[in-house]
């Protein structure tokens, strides 16, 4: 019994030696650390911004980035700013789903003296710098876009909009949901939203969902999922339908959009026949801003305790007036991706 | 001889062996890692672990009479949610305005109770398994917590002092580490000094034979679900006070992290057994595990692999030295 | 608690959880003209086909006194396996062979802490379930991102957009085949018997010589066999897999499986009550979305369904006995 005791401690503390060589190897290694909270890690959004933030400012500044999940939870986010602030990072940028409590946290992070970059959520006090992707505007422009060419096509067809979101998260209707209605209704006052549920972002469940909806209401010809995964599974739904399709861009069954611009949904958008057509988001611009803002404060050349607005773009992607080259660039620039649009997309159709 | 089997007693205490994994995990995090063994890194893992510890008190007792709470996290929800809806707007149904901090913490704990109060008539009353009513309940709870504000957080319009009890400290020692200290204390006592422990562990291990000896076994169970009902709802107070905002998502899977430290800590789920000690150092693994883990800068993915191979590891050592400390304890019980 | 005076007991539940489907399909088909329709009705047998398979040997393992809260992540692990393997040049079929095979070892995996090492089976499956969660991650990771959709040839969608006949999905078929086998199982073979009577009494079961720990081994492996099937169909039908799929499966089979009027302590349960427990999920999820209801009006009404389905089973059964 002691000696099995004694085994296991002494493997312990031999096991921990060698991490912290390789630990110490670290902290020599690099100039500065900073941390990084994304809202969750599970999307592939997010993982493609922890990514470039710690690729990035590796390269750029010889700098750590130590990543901690959000887990989308407002005690594992308030958790990880409590931890990253211990842990003495020299910055932290933070994406966090709650106005309230990323105030909170900047206030926190000051209090320790750390300098902090929120990103996304614009935080009630507003005393640190923060990063705000453009994306109520762009929202708002693929509502129109897609209402334009359905009525462009169907002239006489009343607009039915169906959306899913994440259940109730306010942000999420100011810049996506109701931003896209917003647009909708700009070209078709008259425009309906039939209803709007909870995918949870997962495409299986989106696509449950979105075939009970259209099963209580087949008219509807707008579908709008608030990322990517749930556009997609609303796809599938209408695909087993029978709809989902498409004549070389000219809207047939209903219009289809969705959000974050991964390489999933351009493959379907850049499809001629395929009814999923719009999307926007942007990863590498957000991340770098994110790394410069918190270096930049880091090193001096900008107060931490002010108030400034980054605005990066969210660009938007659609079959119409995007090419497939414009899709390519921004694959590879965004989301690490290494294969060929054009062929992916040829390949997918089949 | 006597002397021997005492000195072994103790050393194969399951809660001590619990202990050491507890020690032997911090070593691990402190050699591995310059981030983790701070000072303020401990006060992060107590203030971390200060909701699972308070409720996990409730429920050990719960769980000594083979009974369970899913409830828990809905609860916690709710009362954050219905604790923040009453000091930002009152009930403006009834035209009351905003209410004083303690009377919407009095009206929340009511509640919390009351959620406790439907979990043992389910329970008591209607027969059912205690992992289905509590289910039940959790869904129901869960989307009370979300219909309060339409599934928005409630943020702005706090009086002074919302943010006292979660996050200051009087004298250096934050709020949440005296009523986790009141609460185990208090729990211990209960668990060790008074009848209501010894029914507790009387009904785990023979409902009929605690029946017959006079028990109420309904009312005992009634009481401990009333009493995790108050439990989590305080906790829902103090998340809300600690967050400095209502969040209906706030405690999502928070039962089963109870659960689970509550198993940890040597409650077995077919009950008649338990300490309040070894819930504390369960629930003091799982968050310690999560901070040391993502100190050493562990990929979140491998992290919750991690997190089942331990789980898993940890109930078997358990297991194993309980059942070799009971042969021990026989075998020596015979030369004796 | 006798052999005999159980089977009528656990059919007289089979009328309520009828009455209580037809008066949700009357209230349904008055309050929404889309709901009596045959696309309707196709629509919910796709949603529920996945419980129903799954529940089906968790059921099994249920009427044993245990439980498996995997099933979601290894449905979810197989089927961003499976994607990964077709993804990268092996052939569906081979694909197919070895996802199950992976799948089965997370139930083996499951049978022995639960069987042999004898651990509460809430805390090992949770375990297996954080386990193959954090694989899946991993895994679609290890491909570049968190799901699996390009690259992924023609014919993956093939399986589960089947039509049999051209008209019959492929899933309800199976749900129909698989449900047939664990009837037969649960009546006509050893392996049935010894679930009921492991769930009566363990240990009376042990002595009197059934090798319990092998019982619990092969319903675990069952169990987790039915789960990445189903992953693979899922993701087959969907054209793309994700690892967060299986989130919330275990609670739901789990709810299926009671609703039906299994025991959680063992020994009681049948298959015609899974299927009947999930057909009232399905209308359930059906019309709440249907009526376009708020989710989280959605989560009250699934809690008090389940509360009111049960308290609605237990009545019965005190009138009858």
């Amino acid at each position: 019994m002691k000696k099995l005791l004694l085994t296991v401690l002494v493997l312990i503390i031999g096991l921990g030696s060698v991490f912290a060589a390789g630990e110490q190897e670290d902290a020599t290694e690099y100039d500065h650390v900073i941390g990084k909270i994304p809202y969750t890690f599970e999307h592939a959004y997010h993982q493609s911004v922890c990514r470039e933030i710690t690729e990035y400012a590796a390269k750029m500044y010889n700098t750590k980035a130590v990543i901690i999940d959000g887990e989308s939870s407002a005690e594992a986010t308030l958790a990880a700013v409590e931890n990253l602030i211990s842990q003495g990072v020299d910055g932290i940028a933070l994406h966090c789903g709650d106005a309230g409590l990323s105030a909170k946290a900047v206030d926190m992070a000051h209090a320790a003296g750390i300098p902090m970059v929120t990103t996304l959520i614009r935080p009630e006090n507003m005393t640190a710098p923060h990063i705000q992707p453009q994306e109520t505007p762009s929202s708002i422009y693929m509502g129109a876009e897609a209402a334009r060419q359905w009525k462009a096509a169907h002239p006489n067809t009343p607009i039915k909009v169906a959306m899913l979101n994440f259940g109730g998260i306010e942000q999420v209707w100011d810049m996506r949901t109701g931003a896209f209605m917003e647009g909708v209704q700009s070209v078709d006052p008259g425009a309906e939203l039939v209803t709007m549920l909870n995918g949870q972002g997962s495409t299986v469940k989106s696509m449950e969902i979105i075939l009970d909806v259209l099963q209580s209401d087949p008219d509807v010809n707008l579908i709008f999922g608030a990322n990517d995964e749930m556009a997609l599974g609303a796809l599938a739904a209408c695909e087993q339908l029978g709809r989902g399709v498409m004549d070389n861009g000219v809207p047939l069954t209903e219009i289809i959009a969705g959000l974050d611009a991964s390489s999933a949904a351009l493959v379907k958008i850049f499809d001629p026949n395929c009814s999923f057509k719009l999307t926007h988001g942007a990863v590498k611009d957000i991340a770098r801003a994110e790394v410069d803002t918190v270096m930049a404060m880091i090193n001096g050349e900008i107060p931490m305790d002010e108030y400034t607005e980054t605005r990066v773009l969210s660009p938007t992607f659609d079959f119409w007036n995007t090419t497939i080259a414009e899709g390519q660039r921004h694959l590879e620039t965004n989301f690490f991706y290494e294969g060929d649009l054009e062929a992916d997309v040829k390949a997918a159709m089949k | 001889m006597a002397n021997k089997t005492n000195k072994l007693k103790f050393l194969t205490h399951p809660t001590f062996i619990l202990f050491l994994v507890f020690v032997a995990l911090n070593l691990f995090f402190a050699f591995s890692t310059p981030r983790f063994f701070k000072l303020s890194n401990y006060m992060n893992i107590i203030r971390q672990s200060t909701m699972i510890m308070i409720v996990g008190c409730g429920c050990t007792f719960l769980m000594m009479t083979e009974s369970l709470d899913l409830s828990v996290g809905s609860n916690l929800a709710l009362s954050c949610m219905v604790y923040s809806f009453l000091v930002v707007f009152g009930i403006p149904g009834l035209g009351i305005g905003p209410l004083p901090l303690w009377a919407a913490g009095i009206i929340v704990l009511i509640i919390g109770g009351l959620i406790g109060v439907l979990n043992a008539v389910l329970v008591t009353r209607f027969d059912f398994e205690p992992f289905i009513a509590t289910l039940g309940v959790m869904y129901i709870g869960r989307g009370l917590a979300l219909a309060t504000f339409d599934g928005k957080s409630i943020r702005t319009g706090f009086p002074d002092g919302f943010e006292v009890i979660g996050n200051d400290s009087i004298l250096g020692v934050p709020y949440l580490f005296i009523f986790v200290f009141l609460a185990i204390v208090i729990f211990s006592i209960l668990h060790k000094k008074t009848l209501l422990g010894k029914h507790a562990i009387a009904i785990g291990c023979n409902k009929n034979a605690a029946f017959f000896s006079g028990l109420n076994p309904k009312r005992i169970v009634t009481r401990l679900y009333i009493i995790t009902g108050c439990l989590a709802a305080f906790a829902g107070i103090l998340t809300a006070s600690r967050l400095e905002h209502g969040d209906p998502r706030t405690g999502t899977g928070f039962e089963f992290t109870v659960l689970v430290a509550v198993l940890l800590g040597g409650t077995p789920l077919s009950g008649g057994n338990g300490t309040i000690l070894g819930t504390v150092i369960g629930a003091l693994i799982i968050t310690v595990l999560g901070n040391g883990l993502n100190a050493m800068d562990i990929l979140k993915f491998w992290q919750i692999v991690f997190k089942g191979i331990i789980l898993i590891g940890a109930i078997v050592l358990h297991s194993q030295l309980r059942a070799r400390r009971r042969n021990a304890l026989i075998a020596a019980g015979t030369k004796a | 608690m006798t052999g005999k005076l159980r089977l009528p007991r656990f059919q007289s539940q089979l009328p309520i959880l009828v009455g209580i489907i037809v008066i949700m399909m009357i209230f349904l088909t008055i309050v929404s003209p889309n709901f009596l329709k045959a696309q309707n009705f196709s629509n919910i047998l796709l949603k529920i086909g996945i419980y129903i398979l799954i529940a089906s040997a968790a059921n099994l393992i249920m009427i044993t006194g245990n439980l498996d809260l995997s099933v979601g992540a290894v449905l979810a692990f197989s089927g961003i396996l499976h994607a990964y393997m077709c993804k990268h040049g092996i052939p569906i079929p081979l694909s197919i062979l070895i996802t199950c095979l992976a799948a089965m070892t997370w139930g083996v995996f499951n049978g022995f802490t639960v069987g042999k090492l004898r651990i509460v089976p809430v805390v090992a499956t949770l375990g297996t379930m954080y386990m193959a969660e954090g694989l899946a991650f991993l895994i679609a990771r290890w491909d570049g991102g968190t799901n699996i959709m390009l690259g992924l040839p023609g014919a993956y969608t093939r399986l589960g957009r089947y039509m049999l006949f051209g008209k019959i999905p492929i899933i309800i078929v199976l749900v129909v085949i698989v449900a047939a086998i664990f009837l037969f199982i649960e009546k006509k073979t050893k392996l049935g018997r010894f679930s009921f009577a492991i769930g009566d009494n363990r240990s009376a079961a042990e002595l009197s010589g059934i090798n319990v720990t092998k019982v619990i081994i092969i319903l675990y492996a069952l169990s987790a066999l039915l789960a990445g099937f189903s992953g693979i169909l899922q993701s087959s039908r969907v054209g793309l897999a994700a690892p967060n799929v299986g989130r919330m499966m275990e609670t739901y089979v789990l709810i299926v499986c009671v609703l039906g009027g299994t025991k959680m302590s063992g020994g009681r349960g049948s298959i015609i009550g899974v299927l009947l427990g999930a057909a009232i999920i399905g209308l359930l999820e059906n019309g709440l979305n249907l009526l376009g209801i708020e989710h989280f009006y959605q989560e009250v009404a699934r809690g008090l369904l389940l509360i009111i389905a049960v308290i609605a089973q237990k009545n019965s059964k005190s009138v009858k006995s």
